[in-house]
């Protein structure tokens, strides 16, 4: 995909201020789940929408629906829906479920189920190959989604008709009940894409201007971006905790969090 | 049933340029024909029954009308969970199309056996389940599924099965009159589907019996008013299911009558004797025929 914006830091930082304070405010009010990795995901995610999302000629798929406050925040940020409707998140009767819904604007399909997405997109980018040649599918994924044996039915697809698709992995390294390289090991990951005639690209997944330069490519070949990532970034208190896939934020946490949000964003926002 | 199926599709694809068909790495010497007749709507996902599931979910989201076409339990048990997910949940049209139902493929051995995925599909919202018992039925169903836009799931059988003179149309989620008995009391009814059906139907002809005898090829959605205004003119109903009797065409049968007697005030129920696989798996070589006879199937034949 190439976009037709200039990379302005100011612009996806300003996002990613609000997607990742409003996914700290969700889950401590809301009580949730899910955290560490929906922060994980949000600098790509302010990225992607800032700078990259099409209405007419991209889809993003996002596997990892468990980290639902991360998209939800984003499509709201960008005007999808009303972000008040957001405030329903989890309650009864609310379409914000607590894994993604097709039934939220913006949002292409349901998941939460892991090892879904990448399939349904290949689908979708098959018929698209001559339908809508420049069409691009981007599909977001976790790296413990990686341990779903589909996924790799759907690299071994996507390789071999070389279908515009774009296989963006969140590597934040810990998985629900312990750490990628004590669980299933993943390494070595990028070889493993290349090995599938994949190219795959390694960068650090919360520099912004890294993850523009990544997705800033105008070949139609299938491609991977694994974003290197810490669960729970940027709170102090909880980076790399296993424990942020659980617990939400207290209402201290609350406050020490949005602080630190808001710390490590403003440097990038131009006054 | 096979060799219907895939004639009529290339019959509706040569008109309807929405029909897509996916198949999982088979069909020697059956797809072949719509595979060259329509190149750019064949595609030969390979052995990967999830991600052909998932993918006839993204086809279908792009306005095709999917067939996905395999063996038994490779399009259905295997890929189970994203039939209920990327399929039915997302109401995709998708259209599941198994050859091999019940003992089939008798000597491939168990892995070839479908006789609990009726049961399972027709627990998840959206699908349309369904069983031809014969060629003609097949054509019916297939017209049907091309022009309705929820996900199905249709079980054949292999090929050879011989044509049922029916008695009136084939309407969605009803009883289908396969054979009329003699006698004007009403006292005995067959009800089946699937390939078994046709083996009860020569038996009945050729006893040249009293009882009737009835297909139900589409086994959801029920039109349930209709087959209980039917079942309840008969004394004894004998459901014969080529697939295990937990879940299957018995307890379809059954339920419908149950709720129906429960919620109504007539004092009268038909007895239902239900014929299926008693629980159990068969692990030795055999025809179907020979399986279907260890398993006790035809033991129908006592009723007649």
């Amino acid at each position: 995909m190439k976009s037709k914006k200039k990379f302005l830091h100011s612009n996806s930082a300003s996002a990613a201020l609000e997607i990742c304070s409003n996914i700290i405010k969700m889950c401590s009010k809301k009580k949730a789940a899910h955290m560490g990795g929906a922060l994980s995901i949000a600098d790509f995610l302010s990225v992607y929408y800032s700078f990259f999302h099409e209405e007419l000629n991209s889809s993003l798929f996002y596997s990892k629906g468990h980290a639902c406050t991360a998209i939800y925040s984003t499509l709201a940020y960008f005007n999808f829906f009303d972000s008040k409707e957001l405030e329903t998140y989890s309650d009864n009767g609310s379409i914000f479920t607590s894994h993604v819904s097709h039934l939220v604007p913006g949002v292409e399909i349901s998941t939460g189920s892991l090892g879904h997405a990448l399939s349904v997109a290949s689908g979708v980018a098959f018929a698209k190959k001559t339908s809508q040649p420049n069409h691009n599918s981007c599909i977001i994924l976790s790296d413990g989604e990686l341990n779903e044996g589909s996924n790799w039915e759907a690299i071994l697809f996507i390789a071999h008709h070389k279908l515009p698709c774009t296989i963006v992995i969140d590597y934040n390294k810990l998985q629900s009940f312990g750490r990628v390289d004590e669980v299933l090991q993943l390494e070595p990951l990028k070889q493993k894409f290349e090995a599938f005639n994949i190219d795959c690209l390694q960068i650090n997944g919360h520099d912004h201007e890294a993850i523009y330069n990544a997705l800033n490519n105008s070949s139609s070949n299938p491609r991977v971006i694994i974003l290197d990532t810490q669960k729970a970034h940027p709170l102090k208190y909880a980076v790399n905790k296993l424990e942020s896939h659980y617990y939400p934020p207290t209402a201290e946490q609350l406050i020490d969090g949005l602080k630190n949000i808001n710390e490590h964003y403003e440097r990038y926002i131009c006054k | 049933m096979r060799d219907t199926f895939v004639s009529n599709l290339i019959d509706i694809a040569q008109t309807d340029p929405k029909i897509f068909l996916v198949c999982g790495d088979l069909g020697f010497n059956v797809l072949e024909e719509f595979r060259d007749s329509f190149p750019d709507r064949f595609l030969n996902g390979g052995i990967s029954e999830q991600n052909i599931a998932g993918l006839c979910s993204g086809l279908a989201r792009e306005g095709y009308k999917v067939f996905f076409y395999s063996i038994g339990n490779f399009p259905t048990l295997r890929c189970m969970e994203q039939i209920r997910y990327d399929i039915a949940y997302h109401n995709a049209n998708v259209n599941i199309v198994a050859v091999g139902g019940g003992y089939a493929y008798g000597s491939l051995s168990t892995s070839h056996h479908a006789t609990e995925e009726i049961g399972m599909l027709r627990t998840i919202p959206n699908m349309m389940i369904c069983s031809p018992a014969d060629p003609s039925e097949v054509k019916d169903i297939l017209r049907i599924t091309c022009s309705d836009s929820s996900p199905s799931y249709m079980r054949l059988n292999r090929s050879g099965e011989e044509s049922i003179k029916f008695i009136g149309s084939l309407k969605v989620g009803d009883l289908h009159l396969a054979y009329k008995g003699s006698k004007k009391s009403n006292k005995k009814a067959f009800i089946s589907n699937g390939a078994i059906c046709n083996e009860i139907y020569k038996d009945l002809v050729q006893a040249s019996s009293s009882d009737d005898l009835y297909s139900l090829p589409i086994l959801k959605p029920l039109n349930k008013d209709k087959i209980v205004k039917t079942l309840v003119s008969y004394e004894e109903i004998i459901v014969v299911d080529e697939h295990q009797l937990i879940g299957g065409l018995g307890s379809t049968i059954q339920e419908v009558l149950y709720d129906w007697y429960s919620s109504s005030s007539k004092s009268f129920l038909p007895k239902i004797f239900r014929i299926g696989i008693k629980d159990t798996f068969q692990s030795v070589a055999g025809t179907q025929d020979y399986l279907r006879q260890k398993a006790g199937l035809f033991d129908y034949r006592k009723y007649i």
